[in-house]
């Protein structure tokens, strides 16, 4: 009896330690999007100023794989994520699109763009943050893949790396396309 | 170079740490006999072990300890040289170190700087060895000090691994010193949030109570095998198990303060992850406690002390590895993937692991020496640590419910403040009433006509109280009241106690002073932290049930009416801070048309994130706090202020101080007797 009694704490520890191990190396920051092979959520965003341009869900879902990232002017890693972005636009061939998030200014992503360069098919303002919301982000940069049928496929959180870019996001692009 | 110096100090610790592992072990007569014969080291060993016959249990005198006590020091000192490196490379702002890349910028004040490099979960670790480091050459000390000190050597042995497993995570996991070999040209700056002085206080509280744990477990897993969990156990105990709870209350204290101040709502308890991770080690701390007085007193409760012992320690490692792994979700303010810290889930396992294997091994030989009956103080404090335990079991679900649930289901919950109170509640005031009954009654037996003779007057005189604010509030909520009631009856219940205690004491002859010195320090520091608690029952209480909230569009020179005082906006100035630019308000408070003072809410824009702060300014008063924020321009060409009074929320902070003043007095008057007894026969 109580052996027993001294064995509970050690199956609970086992239970609780269990399950965190066995899950250990998923990788979780790619789950939590409920957004996964859901359609894009409806939005259409004003251009940038001086721009005649903006982003809607039309864009997103016009028979072409695409790429949307969301950056913005504040964020440190977007600014190194930059030059990947730029490569990333010239070695898919697929549009890639910006969300510009959260800007204090709007004029600071137009400072921001033309002092990095513009890899950016179009650009939508999201000034209050309500559109990123939708698409679920949590924290800048985030880079989404989209389908020809404007279904989301691939979400990636945080800066994109060299090695993702290369391993990650340009196969699933491929893979995409067919 | 320093950098470098620090990553080699700390790779020189893990290897120690193993060493100091190996080496303490007395077990290891059976693992390394054939190794020992080789060795050159043999004759030592020879010498440590005379009774060689004995198949490698031989008890432990702590004879290692004394010769080979360099090994405990040198590894506090690479701790601590580690440790300055880090610190050293923030101050020269060296961005190469992807730590110093991601937590600070060359405009962060140095003050800042040193804090980033301690405060951020991934720096933090080297903290947490450090002062662990710092504890068992604080343990060695005291078993060198006094000679009924129990296995010394396997107390160490314990400690070693457990720095030596903290060192491969922060090896593995994030290593502090590996360079970027394309560094950033500046960094992305210290969290606004953690801007604060305070914040660079509860750091190392935190990590000093879970050093003091750690030196809790170690002794307990070192008196498990045979089984020696006696008086002599809880009293070498009794010290670390004082000032872990002290430290981690400590550090609640500061945290609690912070967000107060922190958040626009002057809430002051969010049940966030980092919030959790320090009050359930503290919860187990405290039944602890709670149960050491009883063994302490009559060698009763002997696995469940252990148990507990045990697991306060496992809950502040595992709530150090939620706090750092981005599993429940990446802090939005930090922007920062942190990393799995697989490492450091694994050292939890494997140290806990083997920690509740040898309790079930052992646990169910101990013998109780003592028996006592359903009403007596033993069974009042095991039934107040249950709960306590019970509450923190509660709060560990909460915690990582969300994580079970996306495992499981694939889908996404938050858990919020509703559940944890609607959770605890049923658990929270069996403890409270608990709480003012225990110190009444008597050890091993006790009469229920008795007890209620002696508690008759605080019954009544907490209905009164009761009853008088109902009266008054006849529409209250049920809650509060409850919470006014519960606290009136610890507070009158531990002060007749008291009473009665000095009246006693008196009858037996003594001045005054001595009487109050009699109370020993398990007493007086148990009636002051359950005073405390009472007060902050009530103020909590109190502060829900009358809160006064204003939010309007004030124009300069506007006058605002709230609770007892009169407030009159100025104006919003802008000016810059060391790296930061704040909009700061003015208002001068008024009480009966005398000007009071002045207070100055601010938001602060760190250009460098990209994030705006909040901090509140808080009038603190006898009567309550005034709590007051400002926030945007509002439409009407205003700016919008959130003014809200708080009666009775000093009762809350005096509370919290009042519980930590009851743990220093028992620190102090246990090193005062501690020195006497040194001193020599003086009885």
């Amino acid at each position: 009896m109580r052996f027993w009694i001294a064995v509970i704490p050690l199956v609970l520890f086992v239970a609780l330690a269990g399950a965190f191990l066995v899950n250990l190396g998923k990788d979780t920051s790619v789950v939590p999007s409920a957004l996964i092979d859901k359609p894009v959520p409806d939005f259409s965003l004003p251009p940038l100023p001086g721009r005649d341009k903006g982003l809607a869900r039309s864009d997103l879902a016009n028979g072409q794989v695409s790429v949307l990232n969301i950056f913005a002017s504040w964020c440190v890693p977007c600014r190194a994520e930059h030059p990947l972005i730029q490569r990333l636009a010239k070695e898919s061939g697929v549009a890639v699109y910006g969300l510009n998030y959260k800007e204090k200014d709007p004029q600071d992503g137009v400072i921001w763009l033309n002092e990095l360069g513009d890899p950016y098919t179009a650009v939508g303002m999201d000034i209050s943050g309500r559109t990123g919301i939708d698409f679920g982000v949590y924290g800048v940069p985030e880079t989404f893949i989209i389908d020809g049928n404007g279904r989301i496929r691939y979400k990636h959180v945080g800066p994109v790396s060299p090695d993702i870019l290369q391993n990650v996001l340009l196969p699933k692009i491929q893979e995409l396309q067919g | 170079m320093i950098a470098e110096l620090g990553h080699f100090a700390l790779i020189l610790l893990l290897a120690l740490g193993c060493a100091q592992a190996v080496l303490f072990c007395p077990v290891r007569m059976a693992f390394f006999r054939p190794i020992k014969l080789a060795s050159e080291h043999g004759e030592i060993l020879a010498q440590l072990s005379p009774e060689k016959g004995n198949a490698g249990f031989e008890a432990d005198k702590g004879q290692t300890a004394r010769l080979l006590w360099p090994l405990p020091v040198m590894i506090c000192l690479l701790a601590f040289m580690a440790q300055g490196a880090l610190i050293y490379s923030f101050i020269i702002s060296d961005f190469s170190l992807p730590l110093v890349a991601d937590y600070s910028h060359s405009s962060t004040p140095l003050f800042y700087r040193i804090s980033a490099a301690i405060t951020p979960e991934n720096c933090a670790i080297l903290l947490w060895i450090s002062l662990t480091a710092l504890a068992s050459v604080f343990f060695w000390v005291q078993s060198h000090l006094s000679q009924r000190i129990q296995n010394t050597d396997t107390t160490l042995a314990v400690l070693g691994l457990i720095m030596a497993l903290l060192a491969a995570s922060a090896i593995i996991d994030g290593n502090p010193f590996l360079r970027d070999p394309a560094p950033p040209l500046d960094g992305m700056g210290f969290d606004p949030l953690r801007q604060d002085v305070l914040t660079l206080i509860h750091a190392p509280l935190l990590y000093a109570g879970l050093a003091a744990l750690s030196v809790i477990f170690a002794t307990t897993f070192a008196a498990l095998p045979r089984a020696q969990l006696d008086r002599v156990w809880a009293r070498q105990m009794g010290p670390w198990a004082v000032s872990a709870w002290l430290f981690l209350g400590a550090a609640i204290l500061t945290g609690t303060y912070r967000s107060y101040i922190e958040q626009g709502w002057g809430q002051w308890w969010y049940w966030d992850v980092v919030e959790n991770a320090v009050l359930l080690p503290w919860i187990l701390a405290t039944a602890l406690l709670h149960c050491l007085t009883a063994l302490e007193k009559t060698e009763a409760l002997k696995p469940w002390t252990a148990l507990l012992a045990l697991s306060a320690f496992g809950a502040g490692w595992f709530g150090m590895f939620l706090v750092r792994s981005d599993w429940l979700g990446p802090l939005p303010a930090a922007l920062i993937a942190t990393g799995e810290h697989a490492t450091l889930l694994i050292g939890f396992c494997i140290v806990m692991g083997g920690a509740y294997f040898l309790f079930s091994r052992t646990a169910g030989q101990l013998r109780e020496a003592a028996d006592f009956s359903f009403l007596s103080r033993e069974s009042g404090l095991f039934i107040n640590s249950v709960l306590f335990a019970v509450a923190a079991a509660i709060i560990l679900t909460g915690t990582v419910y969300p994580l079970i649930v996306r495992w499981i289901g694939d889908s996404i919950v938050t858990v919020g403040p509703p559940f944890f109170v609607q959770a605890l509640l049923p658990v929270v005031v069996p403890i409270l009433l608990v709480m003012g009954l225990a110190p009444s009654l008597r050890w091993r037996q006790d009469r229920a006509f008795s007890l209620a003779g002696r508690l008759k007057l605080p019954l009544i005189m907490s209905a009164v109280i009761t009853l008088f604010v109902w009266m008054r509030h006849i529409n209250a909520s049920p809650l509060p009241l409850l919470g006014i009631g519960l606290a009136a009856w610890i507070v009158t219940a531990s002060i007749a106690d008291l009473w009665e205690r000095l009246r006693r004491n008196r009858d037996q002859s003594g001045t005054k002073y001595r009487n109050i010195a009699r109370l020993g320090p398990h007493y007086t520091g148990m009636t002051l932290a359950h005073i405390g608690m009472g007060l902050l029952v009530a103020g909590a209480s109190a502060s829900t049930l009358w809160q006064e909230e204003i939010v309007l569009s004030a124009r300069s020179g506007q006058s605002i009416e709230i609770g007892p005082y009169n407030l009159q906006y100025e104006g919003v100035a802008l000016l810059p801070g060391e790296n930061y630019a704040t909009r700061k308000a003015t208002f001068i408070l008024y009480q009966n048309a005398q000007p009071l003072g002045q207070l100055s809410p601010e938001v602060r824009y760190y250009p460098v994130r990209g994030v705006e702060t909040i901090e509140a300014d808080v009038w603190h008063s006898r009567d309550g706090d005034l709590h007051v924020t400002v926030g945007e321009r509002a439409e009407d060409g205003g700016r919008i202020v959130n003014i809200r009074f708080f009666p009775m929320m000093s009762w809350v902070w005096a509370g919290m101080i009042i519980i930590l003043i009851g743990g220093i007095m028992s620190v102090f008057m246990r090193a005062l007797l501690f020195f006497k007894k040194n001193e020599g026969p003086t009885q």
